[in-house]
């Protein structure tokens, strides 16, 4: 179809957007906050295989999330600028140094800085809010990268039950990636159930391999820190969020059983009991309770 | 060779890898040598025949990693903040986590001892049916290396042993990273990981 492609080519050059942006207008919007648009896309179409007789099938088109820091009109362009610099730099630098240090989190597939552009993996998978089945999608928490499937919160959990994933483990699951991600120095600075993805695994080796993995997303407001106080006031975040939206799992019976978040503290607590250092356990749990009597800021006086 | 119409910068990649080659010493003297030719009919015939990215294909994890330099150098080029001469080269510098273009030739470029050879083309956009020029730009790229290509998917893992972890590991820093060390050498996890870390390095370049 050569009609087709010079269509797009010279409504390309006649709105002269560049490149990304362009993308992006063909791409579909699946969220929007006040700092961000979160769209679905693909970087790179399934090509075309010349010689066609090839053995192997063309590689699928595979998509990304793009996540739009876009232009806020209420600051002035030049801080503006600055600033979408700055976020789009620090969530990429985030996402990688997670990378390195093995905690599951979307792969960094593009970054247009002066655009304020950056392209992540696709998570084929549900929130942890889903899966949990919390209730509406927040109205008071800016959850840019949370996606939201079609399908209702019940499905899901009917399948992941099916499947053999109970709550307990997946909750164990998350405090685990979490105590990953404070080991790497990295502070997520906005846990909430939105911003962890349940994954499936594909097929097994063995029966003793998890079954789904947990990956976090949503960088944004992140930052370096090794710091008890910074890692108390995650875990503290967290547990908040937990206790406004699905507090308690609920027994076969009706009954309420252990709070949810202490499962998330189990699984975080093993994990860093593990891997840390000596006592740092200890440390951050002595702070968590702390950060519990005063909240989340510190205080001030003095 | 795979062809990959991208719409939204104008151009169509195409991306041939082609291995093992026997010739790489004889191409890399030409492709220094066409550089120097007077801007004559026949320099710039020349220029043209070479006018690919020649990248050394044990230094790729996957197509995707070579995409990612291709893609994060069309969006210098949009920005008009290309670092070298054409976007061709510009493909090898993306590859490289450092600032210098000397480096980053040496290590991703065709080199004397190249076994594996990534050719990428940078045309304006095509149809994605248009199979025609897919054909000639093919052709183009077996007149250089007498090959027939091969499947992108031998990308990262290049027989007997043809990607160069070692130094993947070495220049983009990696040899200290948990999610490698943590992982037995050679399993599918530590390909994929290294995989990966590659990917992040090269979209992270801008804004490291």
């Amino acid at each position: 179809m050569p009609s087709l492609s010079k269509d797009v080519k010279a409504q390309v050059e006649a709105t002269r957007l560049p490149p990304i942006l362009s993308l992006i207008e063909q791409s579909q919007l699946i969220k929007q906050g006040a700092e961000a648009k979160v769209y679905k896309s693909t970087l790179f179409p399934s090509p075309l295989c010349t010689p066609s007789s090839s053995s192997s099938p063309p590689p699928p088109a595979l998509p990304v999330l793009l996540k739009h820091r876009f232009p806020k009109t209420y600051r002035h362009s030049t801080l503006d600028a600055l600033l979408t610099r700055q976020r789009v730099t620090g969530e990429s630098r985030a996402l990688v140094r997670c990378l390195k240090a093995g905690v599951k989190v979307p792969g960094l597939r593009c970054v247009d800085v002066k655009q304020g552009v950056l392209g992540m993996e696709w998570i084929e998978g549900w929130s942890v809010r889903e899966v949990l089945g919390g209730g509406q999608e927040g109205d008071e928490l800016p959850d840019e990268d949370g996606e939201e499937e079609e399908e209702e919160p019940d499905d899901v959990q009917e399948m992941l039950k099916g499947l053999g994933v109970d709550h307990d483990s997946l909750l164990q699951a998350v405090g685990a990636e979490i105590a990953k991600m404070h080991l790497a120095e990295v502070i997520h600075g906005d846990l909430t159930t939105s911003n962890m993805m349940v994954r499936l695994l594909p097929t097994r080796a063995s029966p003793n391999d998890p079954l789904f993995e947990v990956v976090l997303i949503d960088f944004g407001l992140s930052s370096v820190s090794f710091l008890p106080e910074d890692r108390a006031v995650d875990l503290y975040v967290l547990e908040r969020a937990f206790a406004s939206t699905h507090p308690v799992s609920l027994l076969p019976s009706g009954e309420e059983g252990v709070p949810h978040f202490e499962q998330v503290l189990l699984g975080y607590k093993r994990a860093v009991e593990e891997k840390g250092k000596k006592g740092e356990c200890s440390r951050i749990e002595k702070r968590l309770e702390e950060v519990r009597m005063r909240g989340r800021k510190r205080s001030m006086v003095g | 060779m795979e062809s990959f119409a991208l719409p939204h910068h104008g151009v169509t990649v195409h991306l041939g890898l082609f291995s093992p080659i026997s010739n790489a010493s004889a191409l890399r003297t030409r492709l220094v040598a066409a550089s120097t030719l007077p801007a004559d009919d026949e320099g710039e015939a020349e220029r043209a025949k070479l006018d690919f990215a020649f990248v050394d294909a044990a230094m790729l994890t996957s197509r995707l990693h070579l995409l990612t330099a291709v893609q994060q150098a069309l969006l210098a080029q949009a920005d008009d903040a290309l670092k070298t001469k054409t976007v061709h080269s510009e493909v090898l510098f993306q590859l490289e986590p450092g600032t210098n273009i000397t480096e980053s030739l040496k290590h991703f470029g065709l080199g004397p001892t190249t076994k594996s050879l990534a050719l990428v083309h940078i045309a304006p956009l095509t149809s994605v049916d248009d199979s025609s020029s897919a054909e000639a730009i093919l052709s183009r790229m077996k007149d250089l290396v007498q090959l027939e290509p091969s499947s992108l998917d031998l990308l990262g893992q290049l027989p007997d042993g043809g990607t160069n972890e070692k130094s993947l590991r070495k220049y983009y820093k990696l040899n200290t990273d948990i999610v490698l060390t943590s992982q037995p050498a050679g399993s599918p996890q530590a390909r994929q990981a290294l995989d990966q870390l590659c990917i992040g390095a090269v979209a992270l370049k801008v804004a490291a």
